[in-house]
């Protein structure tokens, strides 16, 4: 009994090691290998989560790609960000959306949460660093370890039939076909009235914030210009109860960053999908719009928001 | 499915079993004896046919009503099937014939024949053990063994490879393919046919290798239950390796009763149907099932009529490394019948199955597949091979060892967890909204 105790420990440790060191190989093999070249080089991209992915409409805006995704966090934005800016030369301007929800407390279950990691993981682990994976690692061991596997089991298929081009992965424009918005309003309680129900203290995530703040930081050592932008949502959405929280946020925490805010772009009932996306409806008549400021000149002003303000008035 | 009160009933069947065989053996006369015989198979079967086939035999009987112009209003019964019990059923069966048969004497351990019935390695899905085989190693004292414990983890290894990597990566495509073959060429349908044929043997010889391997750490034998079938030469021998545990459970308390192959031609010919529609049935309460066994029936038939019926009993190419060119043919002909009844097995019922094999029988027969996973393929590849460089043990890396001088046979141990593992995760769909 003893002798086979002792076998199989060693059996594991031999294992452990051996899984160690493909996981290794296959995570350098992945970064060397990895193709973020875009086709059409882009002026200015913008990364967030279905807020901007429903609202930027890129096919009608000049020099311009959305790598937004659905339920991303800037915690897996952040290594996306960083490979497309380092081998993307052409991308000057880099919106960053920062609205309401991604202050919250939620965000942390979008880091470490099992359905959202075992999404999100094994599309960025190779690009993750250390302390990323000792996060997952310590928050969530049993998601982290599925994960871990099918991110192994989608490199290993790469590496079979050497595709090595992600640039598919990163996030795109989301054509949403959705009508939502007056029956939400007319049965669900899921709404606000912001000038009634506005809170002072809210939960924020500290860790999702933590990233935010690398990304910025990320953008300027690499001379890109950056901004924090809100895609337009409806006044009633729930998630627009922690304004006060998110204007102090935005104050003490990111003042160094322009802020370009678009929620109040005016829209109606019909152009979005819900209170907080736009449908494609919404997207075009925005996309169409925010095109017309970029050639006026958005980016050159000096009061970049009180530009917006006068042309949405 | 799993539900606390199914103990309930495992216990019921426990104690009739237990308690019918005691008074098989206590009483003399012989009509006493088959009536607690008759007790024991009419509460097991009641117990079987009331979970499993209940509504099977509801929605016929309306169906056949309607067909002679009555609407009958019906709702099916919401009856769960518990977790194990078409294996557990026949196995406590076995159990009283055998004592019946005088060819056991009834046991006066409780916790042992309990033990017996719900032996937790083979509880849910075998292999179907006889009580003269599995009841008295629960008697006897067991010491750690070394050689056997070895065994079976070796054994384990194989039959996770078998389901975790093989099974459920062709059951990806199988059902992809199975579920919407309305849009798919005669080639892809094969294919998913294929890939049906591969993912039902790694599951279920992977869950018996896994069941016989756990067994052995704990120092019990449980009996065989595939042996290679895929590399039958002819239908016969395929049933000889497909779910032995079951084949010569209908083979000894089914296909002998009823006569067997003594009596005449027409007395072989029913017997052989009967044996292969109750095989269909006890898979699934579904005519698809009926009409698989029924299938397999009519390809064993020509055997049994020319006496070519017990014509390879040895694993092909026993003292060669590769098969002849013979052997090949007759090998790819039988997997080839097999892979087409599998389909009446997997199609959700009848015309499904007919759908299906019109879609394959169409003029996109020939041609490239719409679907080729290229690593699925070669893991089949490694797979067959390793199990054809293994065919003679009980399972296919029982003694790689043999072939590795330099022990390179602990490196593949070690690829095949790896496998196990990265294939091993649950995957997650795309997160379609957050919102």
């Amino acid at each position: 009994m003893k002798k086979f105790v002792l076998k199989i420990v060693i059996y594991l440790l031999t294992l452990l090691m051996f899984t160690l060191g493909i996981n290794f190989t296959l995570n350098s093999y992945t970064r060397s290998k990895s193709q973020f070249d875009l086709k059409k080089q882009p002026k200015s991209i913008v990364v967030g989560h279905s807020h901007p992915e429903c609202a930027f409409n890129d096919s009608l805006i000049q020099e311009f790609k959305n790598f937004s995704s659905s339920g991303e966090s800037y915690f897996y934005t952040y290594p996306k960000l960083k490979n497309i800016i380092l081998n993307n030369d052409s991308i000057q301007n880099i919106f960053i959306e920062f609205t309401n929800n991604q202050i919250s407390e939620t965000m942390d279950e979008w880091i470490f949460g099992e359905k959202y990691m075992n999404y999100r993981y094994p599309k960025s682990d190779a690009f993750l660093e250390k302390e990323q994976q000792r996060i997952l690692r310590n928050n969530s061991p049993a998601a982290y370890l599925n994960a871990l596997s099918q991110s192994k089991k989608k490199q290993l298929l790469r590496v079979f039939k050497n595709d090595f081009d992600l640039t598919d992965e990163l996030g795109g424009y989301l054509y949403l076909k959705r009508f939502n918005t007056d029956s939400i309003l007319k049965y669900s309680t899921d709404k606000i009235n912001m000038q009634e129900n506005t809170i002072d203290s809210f939960p924020v995530s500290k860790l999702s914030l933590y990233y935010l703040r690398k990304m910025i930081d990320f953008c300027k050592k690499q001379q890109k210009k950056v901004y924090l932008i809100r895609s337009p949502q409806h006044f009633k959405c729930s998630a627009m109860k922690n304004e006060k929280v998110f204007q102090n946020i935005l104050k003490k925490e990111f003042s160094d960053v322009e802020f370009l805010d678009f929620v109040n772009f005016p829209l109606k009932n019909s152009e979005y999908g819900d209170l907080g996306h736009l449908n494609y409806l919404g997207a075009e008549k925005f996309s169409v719009w925010i095109d017309f400021l970029l050639k006026k000149g958005l980016l050159e002003k000096t009061d970049k928001q009180n530009f917006i303000n006068n042309y949405i008035k | 499915m799993w539900d606390w009160r199914f103990l309930f009933l495992i216990l019921f069947s426990t104690v009739v079993d237990y308690t019918m065989g005691i008074l098989i053996e206590k009483n003399d006369s012989k009509n006493k004896k088959k009536l607690f015989l008759w007790i024991s198979i009419l509460v097991n079967l009641g117990f079987l046919g009331y979970f499993k086939y209940s509504n099977f035999f509801l929605e016929n009987f309306v169906q056949a009503f309607s067909f002679l112009g009555q609407d009958l209003k019906f709702r099916g019964l919401e009856i769960v099937l518990p977790v194990g019990i078409s294996f557990y059923t026949f196995q406590t069966l076995s159990y009283t014939i055998d004592v019946y048969r005088k060819k056991l004497s009834p046991t006066k351990d409780f916790i042992a024949f309990s033990a017996f019935v719900s032996f937790f390695p083979q509880l849910v899905a075998g292999p179907i053990e006889r009580a003269t085989h599995l009841l008295p190693q629960f008697y006897r004292k067991r010491k750690f063994d070394y050689k056997l414990a070895v065994n079976g983890m070796r054994q384990i290894l194989w039959g996770l490879f078998k389901k975790v990597v093989i099974a459920d990566n062709c059951a990806q495509f199988a059902n992809q393919i199975f579920n919407n073959y309305e849009d798919y060429s005669g080639s892809t349908l094969i294919l998913g046919a294929v890939f049906f044929t591969f993912q039902i043997y790694g599951d279920f010889s992977g869950y018996s290798d896994i069941a016989i391997g756990i067994s052995r750490l704990f120092g019990f034998d449980l009996m065989r239950n595939f042996a290679y079938p895929y590399f039958s030469r002819d239908i016969a021998e395929f049933w000889r390796r497909w779910h032995i545990s079951l084949s010569t459970w209908f083979r000894d308390y089914l296909y002998i009763p009823l006569g067997g192959s003594r009596g005449g031609m027409w007395m072989k010919i029913r017997n052989t149907f009967i044996i292969f529609l109750v095989s269909g049935f006890w898979h699934g309460a579904n005519w698809t099932f009926i009409v698989w066994g029924a299938l397999n029936a009519l390809y064993f038939l020509p055997l049994l009529l020319s006496g070519k019926n017990r014509n390879h009993l040895e694993v092909v190419a026993y003292d060669k490394s590769l098969p002849s060119f013979k052997e090949i043919l007759q090998i790819g002909v039988t997997f080839g019948l097999t892979v087409f009844a599998w389909i009446f097995f997997r199609a959700e019922n009848l015309g499904h199955a007919f759908g299906y094999i019109n879609g394959i029988f169409s003029d996109s027969i020939i041609g490239v597949p719409e679907i080729r996973p290229s690593y699925l393929i070669a893991l089949l590849v490694v797979a067959l091979v390793v199990e054809w460089i293994g065919r003679r043990n009980q399972f296919a890396i029982e003694s790689l060892r043999i072939y590795s001088k330099f022990r390179f046979h602990y490196l593949f141990y070690l690829f095949l967890c790896y496998l196990i593992f990265i294939f091993g995760g649950q995957e997650q769909e795309f997160i379609y909204f957050q919102f």
